[in-house]
């Protein structure tokens, strides 16, 4: 019997060859994928960003296990055809025009799919057109943008007044971050939330998500 | 213009530098991550071509913000001003881990590998922060020649000083020094590269980094730097 506790360590450590080996035995022996995703998978990635947050787990880690997390899920997920309940959210994400600052946004698109969400990754330098097609074509939940420069962050003032006049303000909630902008710039220019982390930005992008 | 087209080996990478660019604060990753690590390090070893040019400038300060270097002037602010306040003559520099590096963390890119991604940026920031201190070193014997001390380097982006005045910096040099082109949004390319000043003089002492000046409370460098 696939012993799923040790699909939970796997996860845990990072361990993506033996995570992606006992998700195989539990599909073979037909386990719910819910069961394994709810019980074991996402129990792990919230020890890992619990121990993060702690001070007791680093970047790298977080990225270990959110690799692990992905190779399971990406076994599960045909299994979970028509069923969207497994799905987090989705989220369109991108560093904004003029900036190319690609690092931290990485981060958080691997943290955010690590942890059930679908993620489209735009890329950098994205237009304000581009991130309102991309909300409209994926029937987006969430719009994550990044900036690196002070020069740069206003731009994402622009990509929500555009938002704003697609009239699609009320259908996506906004999460910005990067280095220069805090939770003050985050009200003024109207996003409904900032994170300084990868990890933070995943408690955050599922709070949004609640109360949407 | 002086110029160095240099190898990895020419310049100091440091280990806790790279450890910290990657969140360890003061502490190490573990055996299997750090293998990872020095794999990108030997691979930055093999195709890094860094390069670093400076010119000597003549320049004055020409009130409380404001320089004159070349008949060029920046705004550099009154913080980096105060540390210049003394110079007598002024070094400007830009430094670069180079096109070949820069290409490399692309292609990683493409490959989705998120954990080589963010292994080699790390390692890619030190390179550029390595390349500053060796040029640094060079533009310090240039002052010694001269019976100077040398302070900090300053760069546009830092302390009030607009990253959008490294168009003026850059009008200093040739064009595109060392290979670096400026974007609309005054960003380098390559991406791992740096410019700064740095102020030459007989009573210039070096100033330490105040974290105290900047506004980024939340940087993972603030209390290792202070
Ligand atoms: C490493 C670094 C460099 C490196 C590499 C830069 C690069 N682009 O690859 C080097 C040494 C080359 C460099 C150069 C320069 N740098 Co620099 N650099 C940094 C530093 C120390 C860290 C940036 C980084 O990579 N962090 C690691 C990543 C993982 O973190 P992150 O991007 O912040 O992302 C995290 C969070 O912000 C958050 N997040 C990010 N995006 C999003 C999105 C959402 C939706 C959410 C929820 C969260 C989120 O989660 C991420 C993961 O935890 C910062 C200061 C700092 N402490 O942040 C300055 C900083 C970004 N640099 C700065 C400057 C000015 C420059 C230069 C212009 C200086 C110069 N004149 O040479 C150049 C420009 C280089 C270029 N190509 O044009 C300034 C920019 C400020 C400004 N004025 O706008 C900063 C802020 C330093 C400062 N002055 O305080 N830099």
């Amino acid at each position: 019997m696939a012993d799923l506790n040790v699909l939970y360590e796997s996860i845990v450590n990072g361990k993506l060859e033996s995570a992606v080996a006992i998700t195989k035995e539990a599909i073979a022996e037909g386990i719910s994928p819910q069961v394994i995703i709810n019980d074991y998978m996402i129990k792990g990635m919230e020890e890992m960003g619990q121990r993060f947050q702690e001070g007791r787990a680093y970047v790298p880690n977080l990225l270990m296990s959110a690799r692990a997390m992905k190779g399971s899920l990406d076994l599960l997920k045909p299994l979970l055809k028509g069923d969207t309940s497994n799905s987090m959210g989705k989220v369109i994400i991108g560093t904004v025009k003029g900036d190319l600052h690609d690092i931290g946004k990485n981060l958080v698109a691997s943290m955010l799919e690590g942890c059930g969400f679908e993620v489209i990754n735009l890329g950098v330098d994205v237009s304000s057109e581009k991130f309102v097609e991309a909300i409209i074509e994926h029937d987006a939940n969430i719009l994550c943008m990044s900036a690196l420069l002070t020069t740069t962050m206003v731009n994402m003032k622009e990509v929500i007044d555009a938002v704003e006049k697609a009239g699609l303000k009320d259908k996506v909630r906004i999460m910005i971050g990067g280095a220069p902008v805090n939770d003050k710039f985050s009200q003024q220019i109207g996003a409904d939330g900032f994170s300084d982390n990868a990890n933070s930005a995943v408690q955050l992008a599922k709070e949004l998500m609640a109360s949407n | 213009m002086t110029t160095f087209q240099l190898q990895l080996s020419d310049l100091e990478i440091n280990r806790e530098d790279i450890y910290l660019n990657l969140g360890y604060g003061g502490a190490e990753p573990d055996e299997h991550i750090n293998q990872l690590l020095e794999s990108v390090i030997d691979k930055a070893y093999q195709i890094c071509c860094p390069q670093v040019a400076y010119i000597l400038c003549d320049g004055k300060l020409l009130s409380q913000s404001y320089i004159e270097l070349n008949n060029i002037s920046m705004k550099i602010g009154s913080i980096i001003s105060g540390y210049l306040e003394q110079a007598d003559q002024y070094a400007v520099f830009v430094a670069t881990g180079g096109e070949e590096y820069d290409n490399y963390l692309q292609g990683i890119k493409l490959s989705g590998d998120i954990m080589t991604e963010f292994l080699a940026d790390a390692v890619g920031s030190e390179i550029a922060e390595a390349a500053v201190r060796y040029v640094n070193v060079k533009i310090e014997i240039e002052a010694l020649k001269m019976g100077y001390a040398i302070t900090k380097p300053y760069s546009p982006g830092y302390c009030g000083w607009n990253v959008r005045e490294q168009t003026q910096l850059f009008s200093l040099f040739p064009t595109q020094p060392c290979g670096i082109r400026l974007n609309d949004s005054c960003l380098m390319h390559p991406v791992k590269s740096v410019s700064g000043i740095v102020g030459m003089g007989s009573k210039v002492v070096e100033t330490p980094y105040g974290c105290d000046a900047c506004a980024m409370q939340t940087c993972y460098k603030r209390k290792h730097l202070a």
